[in-house]
């Protein structure tokens, strides 16, 4: 049944909220045991928020998603649940109050069924880079093969269950479209300030925005409609209020114009990911929808490095926090601040976390924070620039979302840090310049799922909903 | 990259308050290393003129209203705590 369906029957009484969830919880559950795409399923607070719900539609009020299982990212926090953003250092630490998205979706009566595995903080492309002790998500096509990362656990619940379900994740440089890609779903990042981070463990403050993963564009427009608006909490959230996305669905395409960014095209995409890309963009022209190719070289050329340096140096300033006092993992207290600290941190930290504050650490610090941290920063105003220039010109840019399709555990591992960080070429762009973008399946490369990416300029998510909602329909 | 030896790795670990040890050090500093490097291509991008970017977006001073509002509860603050004497967090001793 499709989220369209559930929400109707939900609403009109002829489903039981209650005895749905419960059903829900069960299946999560022997989902998990296979595939590991929770590191905590909240089901007390699942049938809690059922019963309430269940009350809500007999009195007439319910929300706009009641009765739908939602699933969040562990990074996201929600009262009384443990919330870890994949990290052992946060073990135990359990929220005493909700993030804006979750008391959203609470109020619009949306069920929190968990909190999706993912890379520690959001530190990895495949969901391999988990908490000491943490399990690490498996594709739900083949599960030799990873989920994507960060937000693999999200991209793999949605793909996996046969129930109605929608998940809540983030991204920082791609931690939503790629799992999106490797698992055959459509992610949705929107524009950076659109949903507030209040209640976000941060990875990096300028780069890191929450948004919906679901099987259609109609799922993806529903729950941004719920997460969007303005928040006084969050300093950075955009003061323009939430419009009504589903709106923008099944209203056609006429008039738009397509940019085919060109360079992502090359030799070190898979001619296979690449042919699947193509035939979107050639059905897409056969609808109505012209293309032009276009090139974006700065993108292209510093994108990775510009991303990971501004990532890693505010994800070290984030990272400071944890020092085992207030929350989290916490030790018998011994020796003075500077010992304590650093026992726990090196204790609990795994190897990404420790690389990334390093060399977070590095970057900024005197000597070489002018010739890394702040010249990023002045690139990353070349390559907004850049992608607002291509947007004088088209409606929307086009590229593959991932190079490749989901990789085996085993060939993942074979790969350097380096190496894994450059399977984000094609993501960390919009994420540098704040554009909403999504990724949609282009088809299967051997059963694999590969995606495409659309992105779209600063708060134009209607026109993404709507270009995206065709393109659903054509394909 | 010349810049990065053992040496330097320590100094930013123990900036970072994480241990490393010499053989960790070794451990660690090639892939350091490579990244670095990687990140030096930064050094050609002709910038001259152009203002750093540190967010995406035009983002402005969001001030509140200059009013008191209801902090969390000690309670609330302590529930994560797991060393606290008389309602305060115990921490390790600030002075050497």
């Amino acid at each position: 049944m499709d989220v369209k369906k559930f929400l109707e029957d939900a609403k009109s009484g002829s489903i039981d909220i209650v005895e749905h969830t419960s059903k829900v919880i069960e299946e999560t559950k022997k989902i998990d045991r296979d595939y590991h795409y929770f590191n905590e399923i909240s089901e007390e607070l699942a049938m809690e928020l059922a019963k309430r719900t269940q009350r809500s539609v007999k009195e007439g009020s319910a929300g706009i998603i009641a009765g739908l299982p939602v699933s969040l990212k562990d990074a996201i926090c929600v009262k009384g649940v443990e919330t870890r953003a994949g990290s052992a250092i946060l073990a135990g630490y359990v929220p005493v109050f909700d993030s804006f998205v979750a008391q959203r979706i609470k109020e619009e009566g949306g069920i929190i069924i968990g909190k999706n595995s993912q890379d520690a903080f959001g530190f990895g492309s495949f969901s391999m880079n988990v908490g000491k002790g943490m399990k690490i998500p498996k594709n739900p096509i083949d599960p030799k093969r990873v989920a994507g990362g960060s937000s693999g656990g999200s991209a793999g619940i949605v793909a996996k269950a046969g129930f109605p379900i929608v998940s809540v994740a983030e991204s920082t440089g791609g931690s939503i479209e790629a799992p999106a890609s490797f698992c055959g779903v459509t992610g949705f990042c929107p524009t950076y300030g659109r949903v507030s981070r209040n209640g976000l463990i941060s990875y990096a403050n300028s780069l890191d925005k929450i948004g919906p993963m679901g099987k259609s564009v109609f799922e993806i427009a529903l729950i941004l409609e719920v997460i969007s608006g303005h928040d006084p909490k969050d300093s950075t959230s955009a003061p323009i209020p939430a419009e009504k996305y589903t709106e923008y669905a099944g209203k056609g395409a006429n008039g738009m114009k397509i940019g085919v960014i060109k360079e992502v095209f090359s030799e070190g995409t898979d001619e296979n990911v690449t042919d699947s890309v193509w035939k979107v963009i050639k059905k897409l022209e056969s609808e109505g929808v012209p293309y032009e190719e276009i090139s974006l070289p700065t993108v292209m050329k510093y994108g990775i490095s510009a991303y990971y340096t501004i990532a890693m140096a505010e994800a070290s300033t984030n990272l400071a926090r944890y020092c085992g006092m207030r929350y989290g993992a916490q030790d018998e207290i011994s020796g003075s601040f500077n010992e304590y600290f650093s026992e726990i941190r090196t204790k609990y930290l795994n190897d990404e976390e420790k690389r990334r504050i390093l060399i977070g650490t590095f970057v900024r610090m005197a000597g070489f924070r002018d010739a890394f941290y702040l010249k990023a920063a002045k690139v990353r105003t070349m390559i907004i620039n850049e992608y607002k220039s291509a947007f004088r010109k088209f409606d929307f840019l086009l590229s593959p979302t991932m190079p490749q399709v989901a990789p085996t555990f085993e060939d993942a591992q074979k790969l350097t840090p380096l190496q894994s960080y450059m399977m984000d070429v094609m993501t960390v762009g919009p994420n540098l310049a704040g554009i909403p973008h999504m990724n949609m399946n282009a088809g299967a490369v051997h059963d694999l799922p590969a995606g495409f990416m659309l992105m779209a300029d600063h708060f134009r998510e209607g026109k993404l909903i709507q270009i995206g909602s065709f393109t659903e329909d054509v394909l | 990259m010349s810049e990065l030896d053992t040496s330097l790795v320590k100094k930013v670990a123990k900036e970072a308050r994480i241990k490393v040890s010499d053989e960790e050090a070794k451990r660690i500093m090639p892939a350091m290393e490579e990244i670095i490097r990687h990140f030096s291509i930064l050094k050609s991008a002709e910038t001259d003129g152009i203002s750093p970017s540190f967010h995406p977006i035009d983002v402005r001073n969001a001030l509140r209203d200059d009013k008191p509002e209801t902090p969390i509860p000690q309670k609330d603050a302590l529930s994560n705590v797991r060393f606290s004497k008389d309602g305060f967090i115990k921490g390790p001793r600030a002075v050497e």
